[in-house]
């Protein structure tokens, strides 16, 4: 990443127990670093991405809550925060802290923020620091969003967070199934519990992406999503025992992809759906930091690409009828209908076979037969980790294999190990071997 | 805010024309409104009088013909209320639940009627035999259990619709999930703890953990030759294995005109119906063959060759290989299918639903006669008569646990949708299986949508049970145990065909109650295959039991009947009087017997004595017959029966009037329709109005139209 040379460790004391004093680590360079984060993003908008020569700097995360209660609350996972690779945290005291309003300006230099139900209550120079934060694009992580936790910000669910608060989901009643959807915030995830009441969230905002229900009975509740919005990404989860290791997983996992980080550990998700724009069967597959891709098995190719996480499953599940799933995020590359793995001839259609897939290190690598000859396609991120890496393995046979490539307005295509011509690349290694293409979404300058 | 902004915006925004196709719509719509019926009541328990809770309400009519199965079915309200709002018609009204004894009601709503219908549930008898226990799952797991199978070392590995594979790997029994990312599990077939083949939507996959971490990391493709277009109904479902490693599974028919169509599907499509329907209004059930071999079962065998292996299946819900390597399929009522059914299948054979022939390459060029369909018909080997043998059964599975099950082995148990299991006798006939179809469990906790089930190492039986998208998952998913307690339960044991008629077994010796003909009501009746959605029972008779002798074990009892004829079904009820040495009533009272075929190899019905008892029928009713004809006729025939030369029906009021055709020749255009030489048809009502009824209305139409024939 590029900003790894603006923030140095850490080296300051740890606070005391009981002190008022923020619990934080590495704040040093914080405004430096801002500023060269600045200078990175400007020149990574105009130029593309810089090289990475070093780890990526840690990531500073504050954590509030609305009163002393909330605080003391927050300590476990304060301290989980600050054990984990690449955080920094930083919890903010509340209430009967000397500097507590002084101390929201740490606000402005946190990569992220997590608010334990809402900041709580702040004065006029405090809600300015606080609506500027929102405003800003950073990471915010919140915790059981509750209305009376924000009085300086009423309109802060319906804008920010994309939903209500009702009252209590099924009177308080345990959750009998918890769904937790494919999400690299839920990377190592694999259990939630919680016996807290959970709000009934409603009227969620169109862009906010279900991560996590809870079913009582026939009911279903919204238990944790996200938002991706131009200006910041978003996430919302209930209430569970900060102490819990999965629940500090998740928390953990939220920062970095609030901050726009890979979730450490975090594994392409595959899963045959009904999507749109594709025969039915097709895979929607999200690599850990994006981008998202339908891959078509009966086509043969990747119908679309978009920029994002992974579909929302429920508009298939959730009715009858069932309707495709639904996509979150721009789609910046779309090929047509046509075979593009062509054997023989480039203007025959070949036989085409989808033979299955294996899960190696995390990533899918899918199996074709084309007109006899085995093709193995392993989709990896690019190689800065941006876009999508194709990278195909040929078995042996006689006859060439031909790529049919589209023109793309939108994404640039990279073709190695194949030679081309125009919108044709050949194989013909008749011993079989390897070629990649590179798929990235273009940069745009800004107008 | 103007509340009256908003439409005038939208006025002004819109032309006049849209304007008065708008109040047209308008005025259609509060008409259409007014011609709205409702049926209301509340469901009471027997005795106290005490609401009943938990119950269902079904209603079921030809006015419902664009409705899945032609019915609605809706859960009562704490207070034991229930309401329908339905079209003007003449249904059947169905109150179900849980451990009460279902209660039928057949219920004429007029246009704009308000018509109130209680029902009193009493109680049903609880099998102290078997107890049924909920299986807890991992609270993670979605519980929309679609199939379950166990490991030959005793794990249990189930998937559910939304795409998971999880596994209860013994002896441990802890949970673990093996594979993710499927769409829409429906069966399995596990060979280890480290291989699992799992059938879904879009293909059979071999699911492979090859580097023993516990979860898959091979999705190895096994079949997918066949079409898929997205629509919500074409379930596949499976998956059976026979001892030579071949596979087993089915492909359902889409529900056409009820979802989105879909421009990108797997294979060819086939929009037009095989057999089209040439009736009035639209397709009474729209379940179509569509996409390649949609209706099919296919076979695939150990090397991975795909064999679509016999067609005609509408929904083969419940496939099931038998001890002895025999193929057999549930197919759930619907056009082409009167009732429910299993059907032992063997390749290359037509299983009722012509639509999947489209497929078959005898006869893509050519269409089939009505002839020809009922000559290549292989009948179902058993019908399961729906209402007390549920709505849409699941997949047979044999009892092979050896007596760990109870006294059934052998024989065959089948899941439902609805909360009951099924037990299946069968036996061969003249080289041809047949057999009896019994109500085993219902109620007693046991929860809806069991469709898919397995015997453990344990002996019992495990359920899985989904209802997702058909009725209240409440408490209606997950994996349901069915242990027998050890008490022998007092049951038909064997119910089986004789000379005369059925030799039957109990499970425990019976008095001599069991030895009175007044005690067993026997009825039989069959079913018209036909194109409309369901068939009432036609040709329905009581047929006389003229002796009944209980074996000196009391446990053998053969009654000889007045007539036993092929080609019917046999039901049989028992009264509460026949009763246990111990003084205990039958936990089940009823069966049905397909019959087939008869000892003597006989296939056909013949020369019946007991066809005056069919006939004896009361006369017309005049009266009641207008109210069927407003209701089912007039909207083609004309209020004043002068026909439509536009729709092709008659002038009754014309000299050649067509009511002056023989009586036994009208009824029989009114039961089983009729197509004119200009390919014109009427559409058969003998599924919709009961026998009386066709006579009433028929009654109706000489009494008034006749008259002014000239």
């Amino acid at each position: 990443m590029m900003f790894s040379a603006a923030r140095g460790p850490s080296g300051e004391t740890p606070p005391s127990p009981g002190s008022d004093e923020p619990q934080r680590r590495g704040r040093r360079g914080f405004r430096r670093s801002r500023l060269l984060r600045t200078v990175g993003a400007v020149g990574a908008f105009f130029a593309g991405p810089l090289p990475s020569r070093t780890a990526p700097a840690p990531l500073h995360v504050l954590l509030m809550g609305p009163d002393r209660e909330a605080t003391t609350k927050l300590a476990p996972l304060h301290a989980a925060l600050t054990k984990a690779s690449g955080l920094e945290s930083t919890l903010l005291p509340r209430e009967g802290g000397p500097q507590a309003s002084s101390l929201l300006n740490t606000l402005r230099d946190a990569d992220a923020a997590i608010f334990f139900r809402g900041p709580g209550a702040v004065d006029d120079a405090d809600a300015l620091i606080v609506r500027e934060f929102l405003r800003s694009g950073k990471g915010l992580i919140v915790l059981t969003a509750a209305a009376d936790a924000w009085p300086s910000e009423p309109k802060f669910q319906a804008e920010f967070l994309g939903a209500t608060s009702e009252k209590l989901f099924a009177n308080g009643v345990p959750m009998s199934v918890i769904n937790l959807f494919p999400h690299p915030i839920l990377t190592g995830v694999d259990r939630f519990e919680t016996n807290q009441p959970i709000p009934l969230f409603a009227q969620l905002a169109e862009d906010a992406q279900m991560i996590m229900e809870g079913t009582v009975g026939e009911a279903t509740a919204p238990m944790a999503w996200v938002r991706r919005r131009p200006s910041g990404r978003i996430v919302h989860v209930v209430p569970a025992a900060f102490s819990d290791p999965a629940y500090q997983r998740l928390v953990v996992n939220a920062v970095f992809w609030a901050a726009g980080r890979p979730v450490p550990g975090a594994r392409a998700t595959v899963q045959r759906t009904f999507m749109p724009d594709a025969h039915p069967g097709a895979f929607a597959i999200t690599l850990p930091n994006g981008p998202g891709l339908c891959l078509d098995p009966v086509r043969g190719g990747i119908n679309y690409i978009w920029e994002g996480d992974f579909v929302d499953l429920r508009p298939r599940w959730l009715t009858k009828q069932g309707e495709p799933a639904r996509i979150f995020g721009e789609i910046y590359y779309r090929e047509k209908e046509w075979q593009p793995l062509r054997a023989g001839a480039p203007e025959r259609e070949p036989d085409f076979q989808f033979r299955g897939y294996t899960l190696q290190d995390g990533y899918p690598e899918f199996h074709y037969d084309v007109g006899g000859r085995e093709v193995y396609e392993r989709l990896t991120p690019g190689a800065d980790g941006r876009g999508l890496r194709r990278h195909f393995r040929v078995g042996p046979g006689t006859d060439p294999l031909w790529l049919k490539l589209e023109p793309q307005s939108r994404a640039e295509v990279t073709v190695r190990g194949l030679e081309r011509d125009g919108n044709l690349a050949t194989f013909t290694s008749v011993a079989g071997g390897e070629f990649t293409i590179e798929i990235r979404r273009k940069m745009v300058a800004a107008p | 805010m103007n509340p009256t902004f908003g439409y005038q915006l939208v006025a002004g925004a819109v032309s006049r024309l849209q304007r008065a196709l708008l109040l047209s719509l308008l005025l259609m719509a509060a008409a259409a409104w007014g011609q709205n019926a409702r049926v209301s009541g509340v469901i009471r328990e027997a005795g106290s009088g005490q609401p009943v809770t938990n119950a269902q309400v079904k209603i079921e009519g030809a006015a419902l013909a664009n409705r899945e199965n032609s019915q609605i079915l809706r859960r009562g309200t704490p207070q034991g209320a229930y309401q329908f709002d339905v079209p003007p018609g003449i249904y059947d009204l169905w109150a179900i639940a849980p451990d009460f004894t279902e209660e039928k009601q057949e219920v004429e709503i007029p246009a704009g009627g308000r018509i109130e219908r209680d029902f009193t549930l009493r109680p049903a008898e609880r099998s102290r035999a078997y107890r049924v226990e909920t299986v807890p799952l991992p609270r993670h797991m979605i519980p929309e259990v679609s199939g379950v199978a166990f490991t030959p070392k005793g794990s249990m590995v189930v998937t559910n619709r939304r795409g998971e594979v999880w596994m209860r790997e013994a002896p441990r029994n802890a949970w673990r999930r093996f594979a993710t990312g499927l769409y829409e599990g429906f069966g399995l077939v596990s060979k280890s703890e480290a291989e699992v083949l799992v059938i879904q939507r879009p293909e059979l996959t071999r699911l492979r953990d090859t580097n023993a971490d516990g979860v898959a990391d091979v999705y190895e493709t096994v079949a997918d030759d066949w079409g898929i277009t997205g629509n919500y109904h074409e379930f596949t479902y499976g998956l059976a294995g026979d001892q030579a490693g071949n596979l087993y599974f089915g492909s359902g028919m889409v529900s056409f005109g009820q979802a989105r169509e879909l421009p990108w599907v797997r294979g060819p499509l086939k929009k037009e119906l095989f057999m089209p329907w040439t009736g009035q209004g639209p397709v009474p059930d729209g379940h179509r063959s569509v996409a390649q071999y949609q209706g099919w079962v296919f076979q695939v065998s150990p090397s991975g060759k795909f064999t679509p292996f016999a067609a005609g299946f509408r929904q083969p819900l419940g496939i099931g290989v038998s001890p002895q390597d025999e193929l057999f399929v549930t197919d759930v009522s619907g056009a082409w299918v009167p009732t429910s059914t299993l059907a032992h299948v063997e390749k290359d054979g037509f299983y009722g639903h012509p639509d999947p022939l489209k497929w078959h390459p005898d006869f893509q060029e050519r269409k089939l006669t009505i002839e020809e369909l009922v000559r290549l018909r292989r009948p179902p080997t058993v019908y399961l008569p729906r209402g007390l043998m549920g709505t849409s059964p699941g997949q047979p599975l044999w009892d092979t646990t050896g007596g760990k099950f109870g006294p059934f082995s052998g024989q065959v148990f089948i899941g439902d949708v609805t909360n009951m299991l099924m037990r299946v006798e069968l036996e061969k006939i003249a080289g041809v299986y047949q057999g009896a179809a019994f109500p085993f469990l219902r109620g007693q906790g046991l929860r809806l949508g069991g469709m898919h089930h397995a015997f453990g190492p344990d002996g019992a039986l495990y359920l899985a049970q989904t209802v997702r998208g058909w009725m209240s998952t409440e408490g209606n998913e997950g994996i349901q145990r069915v242990a027998w307690t050890g008490e022998t339960p007092l049951e038909i044991l064997h119910l089986q065909l004789a000379e005369k008629g059925f030799s039957l077994r109990f499970t425990q010796p019976m008095t001599e109650s069991a030895a009175q003909t007044a005690h067993y009501k026997i009825r039989r009746f069959q079913y018209n295959h036909h194109p409309l959605d369901g068939s009432l029972r036609v040709v329905e008779a009581e047929v006389p039991v003229i002796s009944a002798r209980l074996d000196p074990d009391g446990l053998g009892l053969q009654l000889e009947l007045l007539e036993l004829q092929a080609g019917y079904i046999y039901e049989f009820t028992l009264s509460e009087k026949v009763v246990s040495r111990t003084n205990r009533p039958l936990l089940n009272r009823s069966a049905y017997y397909t019959a087939n075929r008869l000892l003597s190899g006989e296939s056909k019905p013949g020369p019946s004595k007991i066809m005056a008892a069919t006939a004896a029928l009361r006369s017309g009713d005049s009266q009641r017959g207008a109210e069927i004809f407003r209701l089912n006729c007039v909207v083609c025939h004309q209020a004043d029966g002068k026909g439509s030369r536009q729709v092709g029906t008659p002038d009754y009021t014309a000299a050649d009037s067509p009511l002056k055709k023989p009586e036994e020749e009208l009824l029989a255009i009114i039961a089983n329709g009729k197509t004119r030489p200009d390919g014109k048809m009427m559409p058969p009502f003998g599924n919709v109005l009961p026998p009386q009824a066709i006579h009433d209305v028929l009654a109706y139409l000489r009494s008034t139209f006749l008259t002014a024939a000239p």
